[in-house]
């Protein structure tokens, strides 16, 4: 009976905790909303976030600035056609002990931090990029057969510039599935630009005393886990998921005409994971369909493949999870 | 804390108005089905209070059986709630999630919500599910049933007789055979019938013995005589009752004349 308030508490101060990382967020940067929003949903449900858009909208900002606000560790990884692997986990290097034998010792890489922004990730050659695979999913990194752990909270922020192609090695299907959600950067528009201008050429703001800790982090991550999910919710989100797939039932036309494949099972969890937080955000303890329905794009877009047709006709996968929501919503 | 049995006694009052509602639902389309039966055995001359009321009775027993047999679930109250009140599944979330912590408070407010709120506000009474179907059915039984009811004699005043009786002309029968021996004397008895006049003109030369109040007594004028035939002559008889001053007779009806014809006839075959 006194668990009551703890959790009421506790609801709160992630509340207080996420309202006060977006302010410093907006402090520096600009606009997207939305985007921020999710991109805090993305890491408090313990997930990876890709992020799109084009260089110079602020994506190093807003991943330094979440990492601050937390009081986390930050590392930044430059992807390139050069960089290799180890450049990523970390590698074993001969040093010398104290009575002159040598010895291999472990030397981290830039993934054992809390939160890690991996730029242009489709700029590094496919077998930089799968480095990335066991610790975004493992949480551990493997080097020379001894496993190294990686603290918890681990976050990965990848970034993708969707102009230059050319030289590029786009992710391959089942590491996009490894990002909880892909965020899309659009261009600022004039208002927003003015303001990024007015922020970046004037004196610099003072930042605010971080909120939290890794410890609250953690906490934070366990109690979107513990908000109750009605059965009803769980099976609209999982119809979803089976809409995007061309040859199902549920599946609309447009996904029929242009799909290749659909959404997998970490889509679902992404989705109700997302949507718990969401819930815990709007101040309930239960997750509505709404909430499912607001992260949809952001963990479907990803994981919905288009065919060559859908290519040359410059549908999108957006189009098409609002034709998928539509269609749900419609049943 | 909220507790299952509390969200449970919450949802009760709203559970007996969706039974009344899926009650008052099936009752209509059966009510319709009552009122043409009601009809239909007026027309056929059962006019005891217990026809009467049989149908309606009858209907109100389907409608409480059926409404009992499709008791919504709890489930779909406690989404039809949330959809109504724009609760946002709260109520099915409080419905479907159990244990503590969180799920508790979930009960709680859900609890507190449902205090707010009104069952008939939630659920109101509603058309039936396919109500234009049931109206379309209903009107066009009333189109078929109510002309037969107001040609009966019985809903007609003893003056204006069966004149507007209009019948097909009959099939090949003993009495066409005989009235093609007899040329028509006029054009109102070589066309269908249409007034009394022209009944008589054709009914009589095989009901000449007939008595009044009767089909025939020459019981082979009623065998021979075909459908239509035997229409004519209850019309006849039905007509000369009037004429005569027998009302209670004549109130017998054309329709029930017509069946103890054909029940005469029967027995004539047999």
């Amino acid at each position: 009976m006194t668990s009551t308030p703890s959790i009421e508490q506790r609801a709160d101060a992630f509340r207080s905790t996420f309202q006060h990382v977006t302010d410093q967020v907006h402090q520096t940067f600009v606009g997207h909303r939305t985007l921020v929003e999710h991109a805090l949903i993305s890491f408090f449900c313990g997930g990876h976030t890709l992020i799109e858009g084009a260089p110079g909208l602020g994506k190093t900002l807003l991943v330094r600035t979440i990492a601050h606000a937390l009081r986390l560790n930050y590392s930044r990884v430059q992807c390139t056609p050069d960089l290799l692997p180890g450049d990523v986990t970390g590698t074993n290097i001969l040093v010398d002990g104290p009575q002159g034998a040598r010895s291999f010792v472990f030397h981290k890489g830039p993934i054992f931090a809390n939160v890690v922004l991996a730029d242009e990730i489709n700029r590094a050659t496919p077998r930089t990029q799968s480095a990335f695979l066991e610790a975004m999913q493992e949480q551990q990194v493997t080097v020379f057969g001894a496993t190294h752990p990686i603290a918890a909270p681990f976050a990965v922020f990848a970034t993708e510039n969707p102009i230059e192609m050319e030289g590029t090695y786009p992710l391959p299907e089942a590491q996009l599935d490894r990002f909880f959600f892909k965020l899309l950067m659009p261009s600022p528009t004039t208002d927003e630009l003015a303001e990024i201008v007015a922020r970046t050429t004037g004196t610099p703001a003072v930042q605010p005393a971080p909120q939290a800790d890794a410890a609250g982090v953690a906490g934070m991550i366990a109690l979107i886990r513990e908000v109750p999910v009605a059965d009803d919710v769980v099976r609209m989100a999982l119809r979803l998921v089976r809409a995007t797939h061309p040859n199902a039932d549920e599946a609309p036309l447009s996904i029929r005409q242009y799909g290749r494949y659909g959404a997998s099972p970490r889509a679902a969890q992404a989705l109700i994971l997302g949507a718990k937080a969401h819930a815990l955000l709007n101040r309930r303890y239960h997750v509505a369909k709404d909430d499912v329905r607001a992260v949809a794009p952001a963990a479907l877009r990803h994981r919905v493949l288009v065919n060559f047709q859908a290519e040359m006709e410059h549908v999108t996968t957006d189009s098409l999870v609002s034709d998928v929501l539509a269609t749900v919503e419609a049943h | 804390m909220g507790t299952e049995r509390q969200i449970e006694a919450a949802l009760r009052p709203f559970e007996r108005r969706a039974g009344l509602v899926a009650f008052v639902r099936t009752l209509a389309p059966g009510l319709i089905t009552a009122a043409v039966a009601t009809e239909a055995l007026w027309l056929l001359e059962i006019r005891s209070p217990l026809a009467l009321i049989a149908p309606a009775a009858i209907a109100l027993a389907i409608s409480a059986g059926t409404a009992l047999s499709r008791k919504p679930a709890r489930l779909a109250i406690a989404r039809r709630i949330d959809t109504r009140a724009n609760l946002r599944d709260l109520v099915v979330s409080a419905v479907s999630c159990d244990g503590d912590g969180m799920a508790a408070l979930v009960r709680d407010t859900a609890i507190s919500e449902l205090g707010r709120l009104s069952p008939r506000d939630t659920h109101p009474f509603e058309l039936p599910r396919h109500w234009r179907k049931w109206i379309g059915a209903a009107v066009a039984a009333q189109l078929v049933v109510m002309p037969m009811i107001w040609q009966a004699p019985a809903s007609r005043t003893p003056e204006s007789g069966l004149s507007s009786l209009t019948l097909p002309p009959g099939p090949g029968t003993a009495a066409d055979a005989e009235r093609q021996n007899t040329p028509p004397s006029n054009s109102a008895a070589a066309d269908p019938v249409s007034s009394t006049a022209a009944i008589a003109a054709t009914a009589r030369p095989i009901t000449a013995t007939a008595a009044p109040g009767e089909i025939g007594s020459d019981p082979s004028s009623a065998v021979a005589a075909g459908g239509n035939d035997r229409l004519r002559l209850a019309a006849t008889a039905a007509d000369a009752d009037l004429a005569a001053g027998r009302v209670p007779l004549a109130r017998r009806g054309i329709v029930q004349r017509y069946f103890a014809a054909l029940q005469t006839q029967r027995k004539q075959d047999r």
